[in-house]
């Protein structure tokens, strides 16, 4: 491979060649880096499968947010999307920030970084639990500057288990940043990212993009269940499968918990499954 | 009114609080000094009093408002015996201007009766004859209040000595417990313990330069020695920095002041320097510093850590100390109103049913354990609920169609109404609240309400 002068893509074809030949092709879809199997289980299965055993439970893992949509009329079709709102994926945050408080040390602390990425503290209790909502620490930083620097801080902090925080106008340096710090620390760090913000460039463990899922025909008589669909944009170290990397998700209302649909919704209400993801005109190229 | 009275005059019936013309009419020919009556001055100089008083006895406790309690047991040997001691006391005071009355006794509720309301200006009660002693003082010696005094006089109960000849079951049915409770005390029969005062002990260590130093070098390992110094006193007695103060002393200018304030007690003076250096380089020093002072003016006990062995047996120790460190920073850069832990309040408005507290005040004042309404909540409550326009099919009905954003679309799926009500008893009296959750062709998961006043429809939150 030249550094200078260009790719050479035949060496380059060699060594993934190489690295494929690692595994069988039945572990097809668990990591190809060896160093990153320590991992904290999500709690979806087939998500688990997928990255073989739930994400690096140390390193950076960007998750963008659901954009808004505008429409002045009835929206049948796919609706217009406005550019610079968005709302974060707070109920993922929430769940992912539970399991991994209980994958830390014990009476470790969960921050939350940057005001949008604060859920409304009833969704930190579960049922009796109410672990989360009482080593939660919310830091209201302003810029993306302090922001990081709080990030930063929390990490090198012993008593912190995990980050939550808002990732809007983080560059490449800084994710470099948090990335390196989180992997030496062994600690789980959640930025949550404005979608346009897809394009950039990150060094991010994995990116993932998040969309409301559309109601299918069954919900008028399922109620309201809020579910989203999550696509897995990149995750390091894994090998390219063949099969799906998106999945849609549920929030279960009488457990207080985001599990992986059921799948009950009938054929013809499917088809407007993920109107945003779909239509919505989102940049589905990958990146990093 | 009467701030203060003798013994004559108490004796006719003037009391306390009563105003001078009453006061008068009760006793003739009496003579009144006029004064602003100052009672915290007067609870200063009491207090100044029993510090002093420290040199005759190390337990001193303030008998408000105007008397002192000392347990002398084991310190009559140091005065030549127990009358010696008490001639030197009141002869201290005498010297002073005042007119001490003082009376020895088994426990200090005889004392302070005899004390108070005995004949003789010094008295010592033996426990052989403290029941006798006890038994000829009115019953007002006992420090019970003036409506069971009220009480007892009514059916001639006036010294003390009646009270012991009654049936104790009787006296309990009644006056009430807290009598027989002071009885027990003053003849010892109950336990009786006070509340001493506490010579103030202030940990601080300076550093005055020989000339003016306008080296921030100089002046930085100066403070960094101060600090070791002073976290050296205390941990000796097992404190931690809660507040510290520095003072920096400069030739030309007035003394600089820097206050900082910690979240849990800190015995790092590492941690403090990263706090105090940022500040230390603002400092304008003029044309030189001539000293430094560094004072711990609030101070916390600090748990004993763990050494090496079975030092993971005890790790909450360890976190509560990082967990401070890491709030003191993020406070030092972003500002106490930036970082806060939420508890959970008694209010059933969404916006009321939880609080952000500073995180530095809520440790201090212990997280409340109220409990969680169990009723569905959204992940994202907005800040002000925003004007939406929703369609209903008849009045009062479920919302059939949001406009919200912009975004208009037909609701699928809706759960309510949820009908929340504001307390009664605030001012002014807010409208009920119904609200649904709603699920719309678009796949926003609102949290919507009707309000009861105006029938105007809100989003309040979405599910995100």
């Amino acid at each position: 491979m030249g550094v200078r002068g260009g790719v050479d893509l035949a060496a380059l074809s060699a060594r993934i060649r190489e690295i494929e030949a690692r595994r069988p092709f039945a572990s097809a879809d668990r990591p190809i880096d060896e160093a990153a199997q320590e991992c904290l289980a999500t709690g979806w299965e087939e998500v688990d499968a997928t990255l073989g055993g739930g994400l690096a439970a140390r390193g950076l893992h960007e998750w963008f947010g659901v954009r808004a949509l505008c429409d002045a009329t009835d929206v049948d079709g796919p609706g217009r999307m406005l550019p610079n709102r968005w709302t974060p994926p707070l109920f993922l945050m929430t769940h992912l920030a539970r399991r991994a408080l209980g994958h830390a040390a014990a009476r470790s602390w969960a921050l939350w970084i940057g005001k949008p990425c604060h859920p409304y503290p009833r969704v930190l209790v579960c049922g009796s639990d109410r672990q989360l909502l009482e080593r939660s620490l919310f830091v209201a930083a302003q810029d993306a500057a302090a922001r990081l620097w709080a990030v930063e801080l929390a990490l090198r902090s012993p008593a912190v288990g995990v980050v939550v925080a808002d990732g809007s106008r983080f560059d490449r340096g800084a994710t470099q940043r948090i990335q390196f710090l989180a992997w030496a620390q062994g600690k789980l760090v959640l930025t949550v990212c404005p979608p346009g913000q897809e394009s950039a460039l990150s060094a991010a463990q994995s990116r993932w993009r998040v969309c409301a899922a559309g109601p299918t025909g069954a919900s008028r008589f399922r109620g309201v269940v809020p579910r989203w669909r999550v696509e897995l944009l990149r995750c390091k170290g894994m090998r390219p499968t063949q099969g799906g990397r998106d999945w849609l998700l549920e929030w279960n209302r009488a457990e207080g918990v985001v599990r992986v649909s059921a799948g009950l919704v009938d054929p013809a209400g499917a088809a407007q499954e993920s109107i945003l993801a779909n239509g919505g005109g989102l940049p589905r190229g990958r990146t990093g | 009114m009467v701030a203060h009275c003798c013994g004559r005059a108490g004796v006719a019936g003037v009391r306390r609080g009563m105003t001078v013309a009453q006061a008068r009419a009760l006793c003739a020919g009496l003579t009144v000094h006029e004064q602003p009556a100052a009672p915290e001055e007067d609870e200063a100089s009491l207090r100044r009093l029993a510090r002093w008083m420290l040199r005759f006895s190390p337990i001193v406790s303030l008998d408000r408002p105007d008397g002192l309690l000392l347990d002398i047991a084991g310190c009559e040997a140091l005065f030549g015996g127990e009358r010696e001691h008490v001639r030197r006391i009141s002869a201290v005071l005498q010297r002073w201007g005042f007119r001490p009355r003082l009376a020895v006794a088994p426990t200090f509720s005889a004392a302070r009766a005899v004390a108070r309301f005995g004949e003789s200006a010094v008295a010592h009660v033996s426990a052989l004859d403290l029941v006798a002693t006890l038994g000829r003082l009115p019953v007002h010696a006992l420090w019970i209040d003036e409506r069971t005094a009220a009480a007892m006089a009514d059916v001639g109960i006036e010294r003390i000595e009646h009270l012991l000849a009654l049936p104790r079951g009787d006296l309990a049915a009644r006056f009430g417990a807290p009598l027989l409770r002071r009885l027990d005390q003053a003849v010892g029969a109950v336990r009786e313990s006070i509340r001493p005062i506490r010579e103030a002990v202030r940990f601080e260590a300076s550093r005055e330069f020989d000339g003016p130093v306008k080296c921030a070098a100089a002046i930085a390992l100066a403070t960094r020695e101060l600090l070791n110094r002073l976290f050296g006193q205390l941990r000796a007695r097992h404190l931690g920095i809660l507040e510290l103060g520095m003072q920096v002393r400069r030739v030309d200018l007035d003394p600089q002041e820097l206050l900082m304030r910690l979240t849990c007690p800190s015995g790092d003076p590492g941690h403090l320097w990263k706090l105090l250096e940022p500040r230390l380089e603002r400092v304008h020093l003029g044309y030189g510093v001539t000293g430094v002072v560094l004072r711990a003016v609030r101070t916390g006990r600090i748990r004993p850590a763990q050494g090496a062995f079975l030092r993971e047996a005890m790790p909450h120790v360890e976190q509560s100390a990082d967990f401070g460190e890491l709030v003191d920073h993020l406070v030092d850069r972003l500002g106490a109103g930036a970082v806060t832990r939420v508890r959970a309040a008694e209010a059933y408005l969404p916006e009321q049913a939880y609080t952000h507290a500073a995180a530095g005040e809520f440790a201090a004042a212990g997280a409340a354990d109220v409990p969680v309404h169990a009723a569905c909540r959204p992940s994202q409550l907005l800040g002000v609920p925003e004007r939406a326009g929703v369609l209903s099919l008849v009045p009062d009905g479920p919302p059939v169609r949001v406009d919200w954003r912009g975004c208009a679309a037909e609701v699928v799926a809706s759960i309510g109404p949820e009908r929340i009500l504001p307390p009664w008893w605030s001012e002014p009296v807010a409208a009920s609240r119904d609200y649904y959750e709603a699920e719309d062709a678009a796949g926003r998961r609102l949290w919507i309400y009707r309000d009861g006043a105006t029938g105007g429809w809100f989003v309040h939150g979405q599910w995100v």
